[in-house]
């Protein structure tokens, strides 16, 4: 347990640091309630009850959060900034639903949705390196073409006769069991951040990636080769948003709408998710749980305080702005100390 | 201006302590002081401490215990800005200007109240060009930073220092990036520094700087200091056992070559520089197995673009590199490594290291991907660890331990890391760009060592250094660069020290 896990001494910054967020995070959120005239402990203590009272319905929403918070990460280890994780998820939703009409079995349209999702994230990758597109532009460009596609896919060919703004469902032997009360989804999405660490890690491409990530330069000296790493972290990236959508699809809702309601916006919550989990899949489990806690127990503080719904997500946006400064703060230094071409002499040490 | 036991010390530091949050003890107790008017020098191994004690000194550090004073009181800096209130300036072995800046833009900010908003402000002007009138230290004010060779940014963070009415300049292995007639420069302006009554503290790993032009020396050892003498009461070779605790051999016994097949060659290479114009224009070398080719010639005369091809880095336009017989050109780097390439690049930080890799991932950069380092896919952490204890123990690197990052080695200890893992390689063709910079005296010495060791075990090796004395000392043909091109060269018993500096002038003959 070395390495990409270190040694237990190297988490105790870390945790330090995350406390500390965290403490700030909810004193500003309490600060927001108590001005209103809410009472605070009240609200962040209905937050917190009414999530653990249903943990089922916290790990259904952490899933797919998990998953994007993967791929936004593993695209920023090697310094790219993915925000396609919206379009990507939607395409393995859509295609994994369609495949499951056929199949009526999980497996195959998992790993078609994965596929999909790969390729559409290497796309954005293939494009920036051989027509130097910037990645921010096209996965934006990208998440509007995905969106379309699916409302075309959904209402055009596999309408539901009842409903037709919802598709078909998603065949009963097709979807993911739920085990007494745990969805297999979710444990999918863990093995998916097992899986990433291992590879990040573990592998030679992993530390190909890394190393891009931190000093390109340097990388290429080291053998690494800056255009493939980027075509493969980006497809690495659009397969893990890929099964997002495939999890949801066959995990929760078994159904889609035109307009991906069932999943909107939880693309873009994986950038937030990757950052409070310091772009480390084992951050990243953790804080995609914390972010559905928030966004279960949410429901809660409405309920229980009387505060609008406005009003709870600033309370978790702030908590969560909380916690992700640190990282942002970091991945914004050092883009910014290795984007001034190196050049130069830089001579000596510490 | 004679130090005896009469003056005050200008600045002192007593019972310093500093233990970094690894738990790193980078100084066990130091007592340091400088009297007024004097170039002090501050000597010691790789990771003695010299950085980390003057980093105390400018109040970017603080000590875990000990205390500081200036002219008697007690005044132990929280930040540079208080260090440099009371006369205190740094110039840190890397550069610290902002190089889309001008030099005027970089000197307004750090004035007296000195912010953005100081930008154009006439007294700074006024102020800077008294400064360079006064010292003979011209630089151009309008220029950007980054248009500026070297030798002329060094003159522009001491001139940054000076704008502050220091008191007491701190230079941190200032002439480790300085051609020879830039080193003479930097010292005459040293020199009128010690006559208006500024102190130097002067870190190198150069003896013979130091005993050129320090009035006394302080040897740190391990964290601890060894002595404070007079630099004319000892000589070069006391300094270095000193610094070491051993007696050191200054000379290299170089058994004489024998040199077999050509392991590289260069065929009439030219080389695109940075700016898009021709850096190498034409070259033509060869290296044989079991010798070393040294190539001189003062920084920025297409070396650096040479090194670059040769090594995968930057393509070649027209002209071949053969490693080895087989043609290579243009080819990436890991071909170029499995042909048996081996490659010690000049720029150790942005290059040679990825800093926030541990000193095991740092151990194998360049040969992680394959055997034995890893299979198909799967790295092999347990061999790569071996690898870096073996590099660790057989070539005496001083890390904090295989997982701590190469951010947290001293600088020498980097240069150590990467110089062994090359080594390491077992390579057929090793390429060396400034092995030694800022090295310390016995690392020098051991890693030309090791390069003739490669050589005898028969490895051709391309050896690129600015200085002089490395290149005769360790070479078996040499040849200089200007501009672009091979401009003369011979064995080095028959080059003189003023025949190679005309080459390296381009004095043509
Ligand atoms: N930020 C840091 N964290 C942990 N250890 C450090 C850090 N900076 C330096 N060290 C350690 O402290 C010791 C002293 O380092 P320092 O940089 O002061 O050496 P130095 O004398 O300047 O060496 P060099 O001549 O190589 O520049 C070394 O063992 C180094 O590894
Ligand atoms: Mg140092």
């Amino acid at each position: 347990m070395r390495l990409g896990l270190g040694s237990p001494g190297r988490y105790a910054g870390p945790l330090a640091e995350v406390s500390l967020s965290l403490a700030i995070g909810l004193a500003a959120g309490a600060a927001v309630l108590a001005g209103v005239g809410a009472d605070p402990a009240r609200g962040i203590y209905a937050m917190f009850s009414w999530a653990l009272s249903d943990p089922s319905a916290v790990l259904d929403r952490a899933t797919p959060i998990l998953l994007t918070g993967l791929g936004f990460a593993v695209a920023a280890r090697a310094s790219l900034f993915n925000i396609g994780m919206e379009g990507q998820m939607y395409l393995g939703g859509l295609v994994a639903l369609v495949v499951s009409l056929a199949t009526r079995e999980p497996v195959l349209p998992t790993l078609a949705g994965v596929a999909v999702g790969a390729g559409y994230g290497a796309l954005a990758g293939i494009l920036k390196v051989y027509r130097g597109v910037n990645e921010v532009v096209s996965t934006i460009m990208l998440n509007w073409i995905a969106y379309f596609l699916l409302g075309y896919f959904v209402t055009i060919y596999y309408p539901s006769p009842q409903r037709p703004w919802r598709s078909l469902d998603v065949p009963v032997t097709a979807r993911f069991p739920r085990v007494s009360e745990l969805p297999t989804a979710f444990l999918v999405a863990v093995a998916a951040a097992l899986v990433m660490l291992y590879l990040l890690w573990w592998t030679s491409l992993g530390y190909d990636i890394r190393a891009v990530g931190l000093q390109p330069k340097a990388a290429r000296y080291g053998g690494a080769d800056p255009r493939r790493v980027t075509a493969i972290s980006m497809a690495l990236s659009g397969g893990v948003s890929g099964l997002a959508g495939v999890l949801v699809v066959l995990g929760r809702s078994f159904y889609l709408d035109s307009h991906a309601s069932v999943m909107a916006g939880m693309g873009f919550d994986g950038i937030g998710v990757a950052l409070v989990g310091r772009n480390h899949p084992v951050g990243i489990v953790l804080s995609s749980a914390l972010f559905a806690l928030m966004a279960v127990g949410g429901h809660g503080m409405q309920l229980e305080v009387g505060v609008p719904r406005e009003l709870v997500e600033a309370v978790t946006g702030v908590v969560i702005f909380a916690l992700a400064v640190p990282e942002a703060y970091r991945m914004l230094a050092s883009a910014l100390r290795f984007g001034r071409g190196a050049g130069g002499t830089s001579e000596g040490g510490g | 201006m004679g130090p005896g036991t009469g003056p005050e010390p200008v600045v002192s530091m007593e019972g310093i302590v500093k233990v970094y949050r690894d738990g790193t003890v980078a100084l066990r107790g130091v007592d340091f002081s400088v009297l007024p008017g004097e170039i002090h020098g501050l000597l010691g191994e790789n990771g003695a401490g010299k950085t980390t004690l003057m980093r105390i000194l400018y109040g970017e550090l603080r000590p875990t215990s000990g205390r500081v004073l200036v002219g008697g009181r007690e005044a132990s800096p929280r930040g540079p800005w208080e260090a440099l209130e009371s006369g205190i300036g740094m110039v840190h072995q890397h550069f610290t200007l902002i190089p889309v800046f001008t030099v005027m833009e970089n000197l307004s900010m750090v004035i007296p109240g000195g912010s953005l908003s100081r930008i154009g402000d006439p007294a700074v002007r006024e102020k800077a060009e008294e400064i360079m009138g006064e010292l003979g230290l011209p630089v151009p004010l309008d220029a950007r930073v980054e248009d500026l060779p070297v030798g002329i940014r060094q003159r522009v963070e001491i001139l940054k220092a000076l704008m502050r009415d220091v008191r007491v300049l701190i230079l941190d292995e200032p002439t480790s990036v300085l051609t020879p007639l830039e080193v003479r420069e930097l010292f005459s302006l040293l020199g009128r520094l010690r006559e208006r009554g500024v102190t130097v503290i002067f870190i190198s790993h150069k003896l013979r700087e130091v005993m050129g032009i320090t009035d006394r020396v302080t040897v740190l050892r391990r964290g601890r200091v060894v002595g404070t003498v007079r630099t004319g009461d000892v000589t070069e070779s006391d300094l270095a056992r000193m610094m070491v605790g051993r007696e050191v051999e200054m000379e290299i016994e170089r058994r004489p070559p024998s040199p077999g097949g050509v392991l590289l060659s260069v065929e009439g290479l030219w080389v695109r520089g940075e700016e898009g114009g021709w850096a190498v224009r034409g070259v033509d070398l060869e290296v044989r197995s079991g010798e070393v080719l040294g190539v001189a010639g003062v920084a920025g005369n297409g070396q650096r673009e040479l090194v670059e091809a040769i090594t995968g880095l930057r393509r070649a336009d027209r002209g071949r590199v053969l490693i080895a017989g087989r043609e290579m050109t243009n080819s990436p780097p890991r071909e170029l490594y499995r042909a048996g390439l081996a490659h010690v690049p000049e720029d150790r930080q942005g290059v040679g290291l990825i800093m926030d890799f541990s000193v095991a991932e740092n151990s194998v950069l360049g040969i992680h991907d394959g055997p034995p380092f890893s299979g198909r896919w799967v790295m092999r952490w347990d061999t790569v660890r071996e690898r870096a204890a073996e590099i660790v123990r057989r070539f005496s690197v001083v890390v904090p331990g295989l997982d701590a990052p190469a951010r947290h080695l001293s600088g020498g200890n980097q240069q150590k890391l990467i110089v062994g893992r090359e080594i390491m390689k077992g390579g057929k063709v090793i390429v060396a760009d400034q092995p030694t910079h800022g090295l310390d005296v016995a690392a020098t010495e051991y890693i030309r060592r090791l390069l003739l060791e490669e050589r005898d075990r028969g490895a051709a090796v391309l050896l690129v250094s600015t200085d002089l004395d490395e290149i005769l000392q360790i070479s078996d043909r040499v040849v200089v660069m200007y501009e672009g091109r091979i401009v003369g060269g011979g064995r080095p018993e028959e080059l003189t020290e003023e025949r190679l500096g005309l080459l390296m002038g381009g004095a043509a003959g």
